[in-house]
């Protein structure tokens, strides 16, 4: 048995067995002539085309014109002049057709990967695909990848026409070992509702693992190979309830989230890119209450442009429509670490220089990262927080720089929400405690029960010698997120709860009854939290019991 | 030669999709096209010419036509401008 973890595509579950997908490894070889390789070329070009068409049909009947679409962008690809200028040139040097079919996709690939347009960027992966596709079409077997049976794929990347091409009820899961959230594979996965991971770290794709029995924990980002059968049993039981449940949960979608005694609450979602605010719509989030901005620098491989945020900010802002959006400031230091920021090792890192702390010593990257952020308020409802907040005077120079950008962007006539709310994030004892102060300040507060956990408990929540002791049902923690709710209230200030605690079973009653405003889930939780929600009565619950 | 200039409203610019509308349409004429942004100009009938103009949101582009068929193919090559970006 072993066990890896990757980063969700869609969320559920799946037993069976693994089914193998690799692309075909191109070689340089010599060819048999530029003319016969040329030929060859536009024979498999030609088949390529009319297979494009065919994915293009089926996925019209299965997902829509707007999906099908880019099947018809990759015909016109595979048939592009510059593209079989590009083949041509390499068929000069003597290769085989396949080689130069590699080398000119490559080539094209690389003038995309330049380009500084994160959509356009992504189309590598487009001209990529169809030159493997006309590669296929290259070789002397027929035939494909095909399905005999449910199974799980596993592969490196999956061409979107390749999973276009399968029977849908033959797809229990995939997992793209590499692959990104934003490739337009993982956009049809998700479309498809197939669960599914990507990134898994330490996998190697090989065929030696064709058959063997997996199971995909794609809510919680686990792919396990060779499980034991005690651990078979109990997922397959969890893969039951889980279907049992998504199908009853339907009926609370597009309702409002109330207590049985008609308490209103609101429920948002937490996501880490811009690409998973589609998970967030179809569970029917009523916000976003933190989305991750630390995930653009991480993709990055330098400080990324305003103009580079200012895209990523700008989708979820405008998908979210009048629904609000909750940004959180970068966000690392501690135990995420990013090269180009080159950060010094530090002997107790998370009480060390991180997220505000980083930012104010390098006071360029949060400028530029506000200015990103003012300019996406003016395309939806756009909040914006800022974490790891422990005094007055940061509070203070926030709203200096934030001054300063709303100036910058005045200067160049740039469009921007002038009123866009600006919190804080309530994770450190020093925030809770001083939160009658702070409310006074601020235009929310957002409690992040991970770290205000580890920090009022002083237990490091990573290390495995201290699990058993870290009790995040803590009457101190209890008694902090009490009185900041209090607190904002009084100054007439909304708060919310976005850490893992959000959806805590237990603790539920209590937020409830306390007024919490909004409670902030991973999307696959939303209609979970909003069904359960609906059976507690605030009245018979006791804060009390709770805090002392 | 005919010719007509647009502004691109479709929120991500000239992207895959829309694009490979556009070159689908010119490809139906026997016409050169070309399309003209921020001083680079590109052949309408190759895919990989017009995404690597990246054109983005509220920018002008201008498209110019010329060939037997350019009537025809100014005015099928504005209307699909207008419908898809």
């Amino acid at each position: 048995m072993k066990t890896y973890s990757g980063t969700r595509v869609f969320e559920g579950y799946a037993l069976g067995k693994i089914a193998v997908y690799s692309a075909k490894k191109v070689e340089k070889t010599a060819g048999k002539g530029k003319e016969k390789e040329f030929a060859r070329f536009e024979k498999a070009r030609e088949e390529t085309v009319s297979a494009l068409e065919q994915s293009f049909l089926e996925t019209l009947a299965k997902l829509g014109e707007k999906e099908a679409q880019l099947f018809e962008t990759h015909k016109l690809m595979a048939q592009d002049l510059d593209f079989e200028d590009a083949v041509k040139g390499e068929l000069e040097n003597d290769v085989s057709a396949e080689y130069a079919v590699m080398a000119a996709g490559d080539n094209l690939a690389m003038i995309f990967a330049q380009m500084d347009d994160e959509y356009m960027k992504a189309r590598v992966n487009d001209v990529k695909e169809v030159a493997s596709r006309i590669v296929s079409f290259l070789g002397e077997e027929e035939g494909g990848f095909v399905l005999k049976e449910p199974s799980i794929i596993l592969c490196d990347d999956l061409p979107s026409s390749e999973l276009m091409k399968l029977d849908k009820e033959m797809i229990l899961g995939i997992v793209f070992a590499k692959g990104s959230p934003n490739s337009h594979v993982s956009i049809l996965t998700r479309m498809m509702e197939i669960p599914s991971l990507c990134g898994i770290e330490g996998l190697e794709v090989t065929p030696s693992l064709q058959g063997s029995f997996a199971i995909l924990d794609a809510s919680k980002g686990d792919f396990i190979v060779s499980p034991e059968s005690k651990t078979v049993t109990a997922y397959s039981k969890k893969k039951d309830e889980y279907e049992k449940n998504k199908a009853k949960l339907q009926a609370y979608k597009g309702k409002p989230t109330l207590t049985k005694d008609g308490k209103s609450v609101q429920i948002y979602n937490n996501i880490a890119s811009s690409f998973e605010v589609e998970n967030a719509l179809r569970n029917d989030a009523e916000g976003i209450g933190l989305f991750r901005s630390e995930f653009i620098y991480l993709e990055a491989k330098d400080y990324p442009s305003e103009e580079e945020q200012f895209e990523h900010y700008k989708r979820v802002v405008e998908a979210m429509g009048e629904k609000q959006v909750i940004i959180r400031t970068l966000d690392i230091g501690a135990d995420k670490k990013i090269d180009y920021f080159d950060l010094p090792e530090e002997e107790n890192p998370a009480l060390g220089f991180r997220s505000i702390r980083i930012c104010k010593a390098r006071p360029e990257i949060f400028a530029a990262q506000l200015q990103a952020l003012y300019r996406a308020s003016a395309y939806g409802n756009l909040a914006v927080m800022v974490p790891m907040i422990i005094s007055e005077s940061e509070i203070k120079w926030i709203h200096e720089m934030a001054k300063l950008a709303r100036e910058n962007l005045a200067a160049r006539k740039l469009p921007f929400n002038k009123d866009m709310k600006i919190g804080i994030m309530v994770e450190t004892p020093a925030a809770a405690i001083m939160s009658d102060v702070f409310a006074k300040r601020v235009d929310f507060f957002s409690i992040g029960t991970n770290d205000l956990s580890q920090y009022t408990l002083a237990i490091d929540r990573v290390n495995p010698n201290l699990a058993s002791s870290f009790n995040p049902h803590h009457r101190a923690i209890c008694r902090l997120i009490k009185l900041a709710t209090e607190n904002a209230h009084a100054a007439g200030i909304p708060i919310g709860i976005c850490g893992e605690l959000a959806r805590d079973e237990k603790l539920l009653p209590f937020f409830l009854k306390i007024g919490v405003d909004e409670l902030s889930v991973s999307p696959a939780y939303t209609l979970s939290l909003r069904a359960q929600i609906a059976t507690i009565d605030t009245k018979d619950v006791d804060v009390d019991s709770f805090i002392s | 030669m005919k010719s007509f200039t647009y502004v691109i409203k479709d929120k991500e610019g000239i992207h895959a999709r829309p694009a490979g509308i556009v070159v689908a349409e010119a490809k139906k004429f026997a016409s050169t096209v070309s399309i003209t942004n921020k001083g680079k100009t590109a052949d309408l009938k190759r895919i990989f010419g017009v995404m690597g103009l990246c054109v983005k949101s509220g920018e002008e582009v201008s498209v110019s036509i010329e060939g037997a068929d350019e009537e025809a193919a100014a005015t099928a090559l504005l209307k699909t401008f207008q419908e898809n970006l």
